[in-house]
């Protein structure tokens, strides 16, 4: 996956980052905007990425998908459950 | 790590929806090409491989159809599965080559190669670069498709909004929702009714969507959340916004809107959940109290100056690590499927069993025993 990810363009990298960073500071908030955001830069990459198949192209927008979905995980790491749980 | 933010997977999985529908169409193109030249040369086996696959596939109308609908949504084949078929003849054959998982496939490709693909490889080549250029056009359209949808996801669904609002009706929601806002401005179009807003705390959302209602001189009550079940017994209808829809039929939605739909449940008060299809998830809440939920700001609730935070840290005893004053702040509620009347999206509308049924067999994840 690495490999595939290496292949993305670099300004498509950093897009890809500042998504993940406005994901991941909150300044994305929203089911809606959430989409928004990703379906605009999966646009980029299908038109920009470097890959000579339909298949490598799966593969990369898959590897970035899985990107800026990890940048919102859910916080279980904060321990919180005990209040909330059914 | 679990996401919280479950659209970006449907939204990317729509993506790759797209991409194989590309690829499948290409495929098959390539598989009458492939027809032809074998029915031209009768010496060429009789075929089980990936393009002929292609080709049976087509006839019992297993295809994906280029249209949108519930069904075509979630699907999502094994990625081996896509990486056996490969996208034209020549690709085919060089993935062959390459043995792994294409092998199977591949052989029977091979075959098929040898019998008419030599000599002819260079321009089997060339026609799969030309095809991938052309099916790169053809996904930046889709993408563009599903951009538009997204664009115009409010409209869509407040399409719906005269069927489902009467006249004079109470209409109870909670908190600010930019698609509920819409639906209850198209159904004001029609029609004269009245609206409860819960104010939605900590956001108090509920404030700004009252002043929006009041502008559309929609007849406007604010009340606060633990006033849902007093008010309840008023209300006709409870329409809130979600945001997301789980695979159980469950719905994501706001902090504070289970118990206003456990207060309809107890009211039989119909509960409509407005959400656009990008919003349906294969995700299954195993602990809905924790899974696809977050944690906001405490201070939200509770600002770290205010004097009972002061007073607590000040009661613990010196060796107490934890503080014993806790402020949590949840975002979202699970809100189960038998709570939910009836769902309303930009593909009209439908309750919880005939979506769920729609997408069961469909469920790309489902956990494999």
């Amino acid at each position: 996956m690495a490999s595939s990810r290496g292949r993305a363009n670099a300004a498509l990298a950093e897009k890809a980052d500042v998504l993940c960073l406005k994901l991941k500071q909150r300044q994305i908030v929203g089911s809606y905007a959430a989409a928004k955001g990703t379906v605009d830069l999966l646009k980029q990459l299908v038109s920009s990425t470097k890959v000579g198949s339909a298949q490598e192209l799966l593969e990369e927008v898959r590897a970035v998908g899985v990107k800026v979905q990890e940048a919102r995980p859910i916080g279980t790491h904060l321990g919180l459950r005990a209040p909330y749980t059914r | 790590m679990l996401p919280v933010e479950l659209v970006i997977g449907n939204v990317v999985r729509r993506v790759l929806h797209i991409i194989r529908e590309e690829m499948d169409q290409t495929e098959e193109a390539a598989g009458l090409f492939e027809r032809e030249s074998t029915a031209a040369d009768s010496s060429a086996p009789a075929r089980e491989g990936g393009l002929s696959r292609a080709l049976s596939k087509s006839t019992t109308g297993q295809r994906w159809s280029r249209s949108f609908s519930l069904h075509n949504l979630l699907d999502q084949q094994d990625f081996d599965n896509d990486a056996a078929r490969a996208v034209g003849p020549a690709k085919a054959a060089a993935k062959a080559d390459g043995g792994s998982e294409a092998g199977r496939v591949g052989k029977r490709a091979q075959q098929h190669m040898d019998a008419f693909g030599r000599g002819k490889g260079e321009a089997g080549e060339e026609r799969a670069v030309e095809d991938f250029a052309a099916q790169r056009q053809a996904v930046l359209e889709g993408i563009a498709d599903l951009i538009d949808e997204l664009k115009d996801i409010d409209a869509s669904i407040a399409a719906n909004a005269p069927e489902h609002i009467h006249a004079n009706e109470v209409v109870l929601t909670f908190g600010y929702s930019r698609t509920v806002l819409k639906f209850l401005k198209r159904a004001k179009e029609k029609r004269d009714f009245q609206v409860v807003v819960a104010e939605g705390l900590p956001s108090s959302s509920g404030l700004r969507m009252a002043a929006e209602l009041d502008k559309l001189q929609i007849r406007t009550t604010i009340i606060a959340d633990s006033m849902c079940y007093a008010m309840m017994a008023r209300a006709n209808k409870v329409i809130i916004s979600a945001h997301a829809l789980l695979a159980d039929g469950g719905v994501m939605a706001s902090v504070g809107t289970s118990i206003l739909a456990a207060a309809a449940r107890r009211h039989n008060v119909p509960v409509v959940v407005l959400a656009g299809i990008y919003k349906l998830s294969p995700n299954f809440p195993h602990e809905p109290g924790v899974t696809f939920n977050e944690f906001g700001d405490p201070s939200k609730i509770l600002s770290f100056s205010d004097e009972a935070v002061v007073a607590a840290e000040r009661a613990a005893p010196s060796n107490q690590e934890k503080p014993m004053l806790q402020v949590h702040n949840p975002l979202f509620d699970y809100i189960p499927p038998e709570r939910i009347s009836l769902f309303v999206t930009d593909h009209g509308h439908g309750t919880r069993a005939a979506f769920v049924e729609e997408i069961e067999d469909d469920v790309p994840n489902k956990p494999r025993s």
